[in-house]
């Protein structure tokens, strides 16, 4: 079913955080509630960056974000 | 051996039937030879048990009727404005323990203003005052005191109109003493059962009070201080007093402090007083509460890749869900109880733990996360645990939070079902 002209109040959250083991690293992830708020996201990679410790801060290519669902399991609710 | 045999066997009748006199049960047994010679033994016979008790009785209260009926016999009952308050009520009943005691060694010795009211009428009568028990009242007789005069300003505002440099219409204490004095025959009735000596106590003291002023209704705050300093024995009573504390009763005596300024009267007016106060602190003192309720979650590594989740639906996908580590996280008491006890650097491949808002499971379907993302940090096993620390207080402390929420009033997106 889909409701093309039911909207929404729909504010931006932070979800939680994930610390998963990978094969020789660790995944450390931050969800939001919003994968299109795009200056939340742009604050948030700023201040987290900002606020890690000087040995911690991450390389540029050992970060990213992605929405849950361009995930390939990603199953969309009444789908 | 033989001796204590004697005593279990030996019959104690007397003891015994005090026992069971005193109203106890006691359930006879099959074998009574031994167990029922073991009763309570009978006190001697010089010993006598006095129930002592810290609280004061009626007792106190009758003495008082009618010492002051004696004393003061066109004031009717007037033990209600005794007792005001419990520090006054210790002075008070401190001072007919002396008493007694002095009456009991036969000591003559000056009476002792039982009350407000006796010693108003003392006043009165220009009888000089009488000593006081041991030097000057205490500081909590003296605080009794300020509360009925803080009880009478409830009652009879002062009237900021009135003239109080008006010394023709009252003359001197003597004649408002007098006033006030004037007796009136009718009891206060009470409608309500009486519960305690103290509910008596307080009512009959408000009702006589309300009775001394509904009979003299000039109620100038100025002399009634200048009535309160004469009963309590201080001469300090001036005009100096009178004008700069003109409408303002009760007064704190301090030595030779000036007084409070507007300023720091209102910089120390807090409406918290005692229990309130002390809720205050603990309040303050407590741990402060995160702004969002968190929840740890454990998730056990899934062998098979995830896109085969909706196709392979089993004990092992069950497995694999996330499941809540402990009770919910409401300030950092709490996270660190959990935290502290969760190895993250022990996990085997594709373990995770989660830390969500409480009611958010870590699932990309949650219906809070279905459309939202998440950025990722690759991070060597080493700098691991302390990252995850790092941003585990970044969450809790609600900087990440601030981070994302921007001041968007509430923007729409489409809603599919």
């Amino acid at each position: 079913m889909h409701f093309a002209n039911v909207y929404v109040a729909f504010n931006d959250d932070i979800c939680g955080i994930s610390y998963s083991v990978r094969w020789n690293a660790v995944q450390i992830a931050i969800w939001n509630r919003d994968a299109d708020n795009e200056a939340g996201k742009e604050k948030l990679l700023a201040t987290v960056l900002e606020k890690l410790s000087e040995k911690l801060q991450p390389k540029k290519d050992a970060y990213w974000y992605k929405a849950h669902k361009e995930h390939k399991g990603f199953a969309a609710p009444g789908a | 051996m033989a001796q204590i045999t004697r005593l279990i066997n030996a019959p104690q009748p007397s003891a015994k039937q005090t026992f069971h006199q005193k109203g106890y049960s006691s359930r006879p047994r099959a074998d009574n030879s031994a167990f029922a010679s073991f009763s309570i033994p009978e006190p001697p016979a010089e010993v006598k048990f006095e129930t002592t008790t810290n609280v004061p009785d009626a007792s106190y209260f009758k003495v008082a009727d009618s010492q002051v009926n004696n004393n003061f016999k066109d004031f009717p009952k007037t033990t209600e404005c005794q007792v005001v308050n419990k520090s006054f009520y210790d002075d008070y009943t401190k001072a007919l323990n002396n008493k007694a005691a002095a009456k009991n060694k036969s000591i003559k010795c000056e009476p002792i203003p039982l009350s407000l009211v006796e010693a108003l009428q003392q006043v009165t009568n220009n009888a000089p005052l009488p000593s006081q028990p041991a030097g000057p009242l205490s500081d909590n007789v003296r605080v009794g005191l300020d509360q009925v005069l803080a009880t009478l300003n409830k009652y009879f505002p002062p009237k900021p109109a009135a003239p109080a440099c008006d010394t023709t219409k009252v003359t001197t204490i003597q004649d408002i003493v007098k006033q006030y004095l004037k007796p009136k025959p009718a009891r206060p009735v009470r409608s309500t059962p009486i519960s305690t000596i103290s509910d008596i106590v307080n009512d009959l003291a408000v009702a006589n009070w309300k009775r001394i002023f509904a009979a003299a209704p000039i109620s100038d705050p100025v002399q009634l201080e200048a009535l309160a300093q004469e009963i309590l024995g201080e001469r300090r009573c001036n005009d100096k007093i009178s004008d700069t504390m003109a409408g303002r009763l009760p007064v704190l005596t301090t030595s030779d402090l000036p007084a409070a300024s507007a300023q720091e009267a209102s910089a120390t007016a807090s409406p918290a007083r005692g229990t309130a106060m002390l809720n205050s602190i603990f309040k303050s003192v407590r741990v402060p509460e995160f702004r969002f309720k968190w929840q740890f979650w454990a998730e056990k590594g899934q062998q098979s890749t995830p896109g085969g989740k909706s196709a392979t639906a089993g004990a092992e996908e069950y497995a694999a869900r996330p499941k809540p580590l402990g009770d919910q996280i409401i300030s950092v008491k709490e996270f660190y109880q959990h935290f502290n006890n969760i190895p993250v650097s022990d996990l085997k491949l594709r373990d995770s733990i989660h830390l969500f808002h409480l009611g958010v499971k870590p699932l990309w379907e949650d219906p809070r996360n279905t459309r939202g993302g998440a950025y990722y940090f690759r991070v060597s096993k080493e700098l691991a645990p302390d990252f995850w620390h790092e941003i585990c207080l970044l969450a809790v402390g609600d900087i990440l939070q601030g981070a994302v929420e921007t001041k968007r009033q509430g923007k729409s997106l489409p809603f599919t079902v």
